[in-house]
């Protein structure tokens, strides 16, 4: 019964939030603030929960409880950068923020040039007559490829025997950016009209129980 | 041009957004009350993804990064949830972790929708690492031995106590990594911790908009296939046969999408127009 209770106040409290945000169609009014502030208030909030959470979890009781006292070490760290907030002692900060620079850019190099560099370079450079249907993929990579990195080759003047095929190049090269960018704003709408359907769905079925 | 023609044509261009709106609600509305049914096709793509999944055997271990936060889970809850219902139905156990603070509480609605089965025990057939902190650095960390990586699961139950994890240490335990969300940075770190270094075999759910930057990902072999936005979803759901909330949002989007053609084009010809009037 409570829990039936619960479920209907989160239904309508859910729902209200929906029309007070979609209230911003006609024009920015005070329903449409309160929802958007709210929400980032609670979104902060959570945050800050679940960072003092963590703090206690994976810091503060390991320390008291355990005696695993490394954890200190991450303490201070983090405690160190909190010094940006007093102008005279913000170079302290830097310390723990290059630790984390510099571990962060370690682990990501490590995948980053098998995983982002080397093998998307050799799956780029495919075979382009092979008899199956990936041929034509393969040949629209490439000429991509090749045609949108002249495109921004801005160091070799077009003039002399290069002059035709870097123009022709380039041109190809700035339609396939385009189709390319395109297809990235098609993408775009389709999520949010994923999400405005959701909404609907919402609204229109588990609000009003129109099924 | 007569100045009534020319006035019609400027007014094409400075259509108030309250029409577009207005419209898009009447067609978004209208087919989810009465939907119409158009047909969907399945791609390979959405096969290989479902083919991959029936390869597993029951009792093989999937890790499942749900890194859905609440904004953008709606467009992909259909393939989630269908991706879940399958996974449970193939009897494969699974390790579900997150390195997103939010994704906590919308795992569990996704769960919920999913429906686990009775006879799934918690700690034996699945269980909840809960949030992970340090975004990359916990990805890594999983990879390499999930028992350090999260001492708890999410509800304070310390690891070593649960069955399965017992029998789970690192990603070598892992037959298959599941990605849902994320954006484009959390799959891309997947790829850099899990599929580099160890060739974790590796599917991905995400949002339309993410689709396109993670396709070169796809197309190179690190991620073995993907399930995108609402539309890869009614596609998954299809293939599990279990039509859901996915499929019902089908011809809503497609009346939407018919929509925002119809408004390009309008702007397109009414720009052109108004060009050559003025030349």
């Amino acid at each position: 019964m409570a829990q039936d209770l619960v479920a209907t106040v989160g239904i309508w409290v859910a729902a209200l939030y929906t029309l007070f945000t979609f209230s911003y169609i006609y024009k920015e009014n005070p329903l449409y603030r309160f929802a958007e502030h709210t929400f980032v208030g609670a979104a902060a909030g959570h945050f800050v929960v679940i960072a003092f959470q963590n703090i206690l979890s994976k810091g503060w009781y390991p320390i008291v409880s355990k005696g695993e006292y490394v954890y200190i070490l991450s303490m201070i760290l983090g405690l160190m950068l909190f010094s940006r907030f007093v102008k005279k002692r913000a170079w302290i900060s830097h310390y723990p923020i290059a630790l984390l620079v510099g571990v962060g850019t370690a682990l990501a190099m490590r995948g980053a040039i098998q995983a982002e560099f080397l093998t998307q370079i050799a799956s780029t450079i495919a075979p382009l007559y092979t008899p199956n249907q990936k041929t034509f993929d393969s040949f629209v990579i490439a000429l991509t490829v090749i045609s949108a990195l002249v495109y921004f080759l801005f160091t070799i003047e077009a003039k002399g025997p290069l002059k035709v095929p870097i123009t022709y190049l380039s041109k190809i090269g700035r339609y396939l950016l385009m189709i390319g960018f395109g297809a990235q704003f098609g993408a775009t709408v389709m999520t949010r009209l994923g999400f405005v359907i959701s909404r609907f769905q919402f609204l229109l079925f588990e609000w009003l129980g129109l099924r | 041009m007569s100045g009534k023609e020319q006035s019609f044509v400027d007014r094409l261009q400075r259509i108030d957004p309250r029409v577009i709106y207005g419209l898009l609600i009447v067609v978004l509305v209208a087919p989810l009350l009465r939907p119409l049914g158009f047909p969907i096709e399945i791609t390979p793509v959405v096969q290989k993804f479902h083919a991959t999944i029936e390869t597993l055997k029951p009792g093989d271990v999937v890790f499942y990064a749900f890194e859905f936060g609440a904004g953008d889970y709606p467009e992909a809850e259909g393939a989630g949830i269908a991706v879940k219902r399958h996974l449970f139905a193939k009897g494969v156990r699974i390790v579900f972790a997150t390195t997103n603070d939010q994704a906590v509480l919308v795992l569990q609605k996704s769960l919920q929708s999913a429906g686990i089965p009775s006879d799934r025990k918690y700690g034996v057939d699945w269980v909840f690492l809960g949030y992970i902190p340090g975004a990359e650095t916990a990805i890594a960390a999983l990879a390499a031995d999930m028992h350090t990586a999260a001492k708890k699961d999410h509800y304070g139950t310390p690891v070593e106590q649960l069955p399965l994890m017992k029998e789970v240490r690192s990603v070598k335990d892992i037959e298959l990594l599941i990605v849902e969300g994320g954006g484009t940075e959390t799959p891309t770190q997947f790829v850099r911790q899990w599929y580099a270094p160890y060739k974790a075999r590796y599917l991905q759910i995400c949002i339309s908009v993410v689709g396109p930057t993670l396709q070169p990902f796809v197309g190179a072999g690190q991620i073995i296939a993907m399930v995108v936005g609402a539309s890869g979803g009614a596609q998954y759901e299809l293939l599990i046969r279990r039509p859901g909330i996915a499929v019902a949002g089908m011809d809503a989007q497609a009346f939407g999408h018919v929509l925002v053609i119809l408004f390009i084009v309008i702007g397109n010809v009414a720009y052109l127009a108004s060009k050559r009037m003025r030349k």
